[in-house]
C-alpha cells in the first residue's frame, strides 16, 4: 500500500446477503454441481454448431482484416472473436481450439501487436482452429494437434514474448 | 454446519446479473446458475445495459465480461465502484473472462473486482465464488484512490513492505 492511499477506511456492511438466502451456503454441494454439469452435458449435442458458428466469425473477421489490414477496426474485431473462441473452446469440447485461439490472442491483443506482426502468422492460426474442427481433433493429446500449437505458440512468443 | 441453507434455495433467492456481449456465454452461464436453483437470471450485452438493469432490478450479484464494446468490463467496475455514479457500489462483481494472465488479475482487482473467473469456467467454480460471496463477503476499502472490496485476499508475493492497515480507520 503507497503512502499516497492512506488514509485507509474499512467498511464492513452488513452481511443482507446471507440474510436474503437464510444462511451459509454449503461450502460444497457435489449434487447441484452434478446437476449444473448435466445440464451443461445435455446442451453438448449442440457444441459442434455452436463453435462452428464461432469459427465462421473469426474466418470472416480474418476476410476482413485481409482487405483492411490488421491495423484498426477489422484487427480489434479478430482479437475479440479470438478472445471469445479462447472463453468457450473448451466448454464445448474442443481444449485445442481455447490453446490455439488464445496463442492468436496474445498475438493480436493490442494495435502495437497488430502492427508490428505478420498478417499470415493470424491466418496460420485460423485455418488451424478451422482444420482441429473439420477433423476433430479437440486435444494435444493429438501429436498433430500438439505440434501445430507448440509451432504457433514458439512464433508468438518469438514476436511478442511471454505472457505474463 | 450450523446456518447453512439448502443449495436450491439459497440460489432461489438470489437475483444474478449475467453480462456478456457473447449470446452463448450468457446461456451457459444461465444453464448453470438454473440447475443450482437460480430462477431470477437477468441479462445484459452491454454496460449500458447492465446499469439499466441495476438501477431496474434489486440485483444481488453480477457476473461481468471483461471484453465487451463501446464501454469494457474494467471501466464498468471502475464506474459501478463511483460512489457518486453507481446504482449499488457495494455489488459483488464475479470477473468472468478469457484472460488469465497474472496482470490481467491484478488489473480486475486493482479495478474493485470481488471475485475472479477464467475462462472456460466449470460450474464447482462458480459456485465455489458465489458461495464466498455469500458466506465470506470482502469488507471495503475506501482510500483516495480506490474504492472497493479489500484485495488482501490475493496473495501479492512481490510484497516486502510492513503491514499496510497499520492507519487503518474502522466504520460501521
Amino acid at each position: 500500500m503507497s503512502q499516497r492511499e492512506k488514509p485507509i477506511e474499512i467498511i464492513n456492511p452488513p452481511n443482507m446477503l446471507r440474510v436474503k438466502v437464510g444462511g451459509r451456503i454449503p461450502a460444497a454441494d457435489p449434487d447441484a454441481i452434478a446437476r449444473a454439469e448435466k445440464a451443461l452435458d445435455q446442451l453438448s449435442v449442440e457444441f459442434g454448431a455452436w463453435l462452428g458458428q464461432e469459427v465462421e466469425k473469426l474466418e470472416a473477421a480474418l476476410g476482413r482484416t485481409k482487405a483492411e489490414g490488421l491495423e484498426g477496426e477489422a484487427g480489434d474485431a479478430l482479437f475479440t472473436v479470438a478472445h471469445d473462441l479462447r472463453g468457450l473452446g473448451s466448454t464445448y469440447q474442443f481444449p485445442l481450439v481455447t490453446r490455439i485461439a488464445a496463442s492468436l490472442a496474445r498475438l493480436i491483443e493490442t494495435p502495437e501487436k497488430r502492427a508490428a506482426i505478420p498478417l499470415s502468422l493470424a491466418e496460420a492460426h485460423v485455418h488451424s482452429i478451422r482444420a482441429a474442427l473439420n477433423q476433430n481433433i479437440r486435444t494435444d493429446d493429438d501429436a498433430v494437434g500438439r505440434q501445430l500449437a507448440e509451432e504457433l505458440e514458439t512464433r508468438v512468443v518469438a514476436l511478442v514474448g511471454e505472457p505474463t | 454446519m450450523a446456518d447453512e441453507v439448502d443449495t436450491s434455495m439459497a440460489f432461489k433467492r438470489l437475483n444474478i446479473l449475467v453480462v456478456d456481449d457473447n449470446a452463448a456465454m450468457r446461456g451457459l452461464v444461465r444453464t448453470v446458475l438454473t440447475a443450482f436453483g437460480c430462477e431470477m437470471i437477468f441479462e445484459a450485452s452491454t454496460a449500458q445495459h447492465c446499469v439499466e438493469v441495476l438501477r431496474a432490478k434489486a440485483i444481488d450479484i453480477i457476473v461481468l465480461d471483461w471484453k465487451m464494446k463501446p464501454v469494457d468490463g474494467i471501466s464498468l467496475v471502475k464506474l459501478l465502484r463511483n460512489p457518486n455514479k453507481s446504482p449499488n457500489p457495494y455489488v459483488p462483481i464475479i470477473m468472468l473472462t478469457a484472460y488469465a494472465e497474472l496482470s490481467k488479475v491484478r488489473e480486475a482487482r486493482d479495478a474493485g473486482v470481488t471475485e475472479f473467473m477464467a475462462k472456460p469456467f466449470s460450474a464447482d467454480a462458480l459456485y465455489r465464488r458465489i458461495q464466498s460471496i455469500v458466506n465470506r463477503p470482502r469488507p471495503f476499502v475506501r482510500t483516495k484512490v480506490f474504492f472497493g472490496p479489500d484485495r488482501r485476499r490475493l496473495a501479492k508475493p512481490d510484497y516486502e513492505g510492513p503491514e499496510r492497515r497499520d492507519d487503518e480507520v474502522q466504520s460501521a
